[in-house]
Formats: C-alpha cells, sequence, structure tokens
C-alpha cells in the first residue's frame, strides 16, 4: 500500500488517493506489529523469526506480480534460500 | 586532509547508524518476549526487576528507534547494503533468543537460520549482471 502511495504521489500528484494508500499502509504495519507481539508470546523468538522471513517472500512476489517489477537472478536465488531455511526451522522443530 | 577526515566521520556515521539499527531491534525484541512473562532462561532472575508496562514501551520504543535508524541508513548507503544489515539483524535476534532466553535449536533449525540470513542478503543484490552491486557515493 505504501508503494501503491508513492505511485499515487507520483502521477497524481499529493491527493485523496495518495493519502487513503499511505493510511492504509501504515495501519497494516501496525496491525503486522500487533500480530508479531501477539505471537511473541506464543511463540520462541527464533522461530518467529524464521516465521517473520515469509514478509521478504511476499514482498518480493507482490513486487513482481502487482508492480510488474523485474526481480533480478540475486533475488530469486535468495527468495529461494529463504524458503529453504524456513522449512528447515519448520523440519527441525518437528 | 580534510577530506578525507569528513570522509571517515562519515564512515563512522554510517557504522553506528548500521549499529543502532541492529543493537535496537535485538533489545525491542528481547524486551518485549521478557515482558510477555515466557522467557525459559533467566525469568526467574529478570522476573524481580520485572515492570511490564515499562518494559514493553521501552521495547516497543527500541522498535521504532531500530526502524527509524533503518530508514535513516537507507539514505547513505545502496539497499543491498541495508539488506546485509537487516540479515545481521535477523541472525542477531536468533543469537540473543538462544543467549540471553534461553532458547534451544536444533542443528537443522541452525541451518535453516543460516540459509535464511544469506537469503535477505542476496534479496537485497540489485545487479544482475557478474559485477558486484557498486557502492553509491
Amino acid at each position: 500500500m505504501l508503494k501503491l502511495g508513492a505511485l499515487y504521489w507520483a502521477r497524481q500528484g499529493l491527493g485523496v488517493r495518495y493519502g487513503l494508500a499511505t493510511l492504509a499502509g501504515f495501519a497494516i504495519y501496525f496491525v503486522a506489529l500487533l500480530l508479531y507481539v501477539f505471537l511473541l508470546r506464543r511463540v520462541p523468538v527464533s522461530q518467529l523469526q524464521a516465521m517473520y522471513s515469509l514478509q521478504f517472500l511476499g514482498v518480493l512476489l507482490a513486487a513482481r506480480i502487482l508492480f510488474r517489477e523485474s526481480i533480478t537472478r540475486y533475488q530469486w536465488y535468495g527468495a529461494a534460500l529463504v524458503a529453504a531455511g524456513i522449512v528447515l526451522v519448520g523440519v527441525g522443530r518437528a | 586532509m580534510q577530506r578525507e577526515r569528513a570522509h571517515r566521520v562519515r564512515g563512522w556515521r554510517i557504522t553506528l547508524i548500521m549499529f543502532s539499527t541492529v543493537a535496537f531491534a535485538v533489545v525491542g525484541i528481547i524486551l518485549l518476549k521478557i515482558s510477555m512473562g515466557r522467557a525459559s532462561g533467566y525469568e526467574i532472575s529478570i522476573h524481580a526487576m520485572k515492570s511490564p508496562p515499562i518494559m514493553e514501551f521501552v521495547g516497543v520504543g527500541c522498535l521504532v528507534i531500530a526502524a527509524l535508524s533503518y530508514t535513516l541508513l537507507l539514505r547513505f548507503v545502496p539497499l543491498y547494503v541495508g539488506q546485509l544489515v537487516a540479515s545481521v539483524q535477523f541472525g542477531a535476534i536468533v543469537l540473543a533468543g538462544t543467549l540471553v532466553l534461553g532458547e534451544t535449536l536444533s542443528i537443522l533449525a541452525w541451518a535453516g537460520i543460516g540459509l535464511i540470513g544469506i537469503g535477505i542478503a542476496l534479496m537485497g543484490a540489485v545487479s544482475d549482471g557478474d559485477e558486484p552491486p557498486r557502492m553509491s557515493k
């Protein structure tokens, strides 16, 4: 949403759409923080950090699918390593 | 001479911002975790000095400072350096979880944490060629 706000700003200037998108972006950030704190009560820090790294994958995929940004080879390799790492943490926990 | 000095001061400033980005995030997460009362390691000794609301506020405050430091850092360094710092931060938080909170991880999970750290750092690589990304001046 913050990226969308930045795009609106670049294309249409500081208008209602920019304001709404940016506000929604910050609101989602706040909800994510609350969820993180909620999960911190129940899950060990190390496992929560592994879950948290999912956001890097989500942002990369969103950039590709929603904004059609070009993703470099290195970024795809990195995403694959993060995904493999999350699986390993999950298997290592079991 | 003066230029060299200014360059050195800038380097120290960036190092300090990097350090505060990592340190405040680690302290913030650990304080929040301790304030949740689920820490398994030093829970009892820390419980005595625990004052939940203050600890939680300080923890959230540290996270906010870490986020601001990261934003500030991105003004001085390229994104791939920022991602390197993010990967160090990731590893430091897991390490603090084991050292301070007494959490245990299997070897397989440690390998996974290592892969995630390398992956986060790699995702900051913006260059697609064989040349490594260049630091902006």
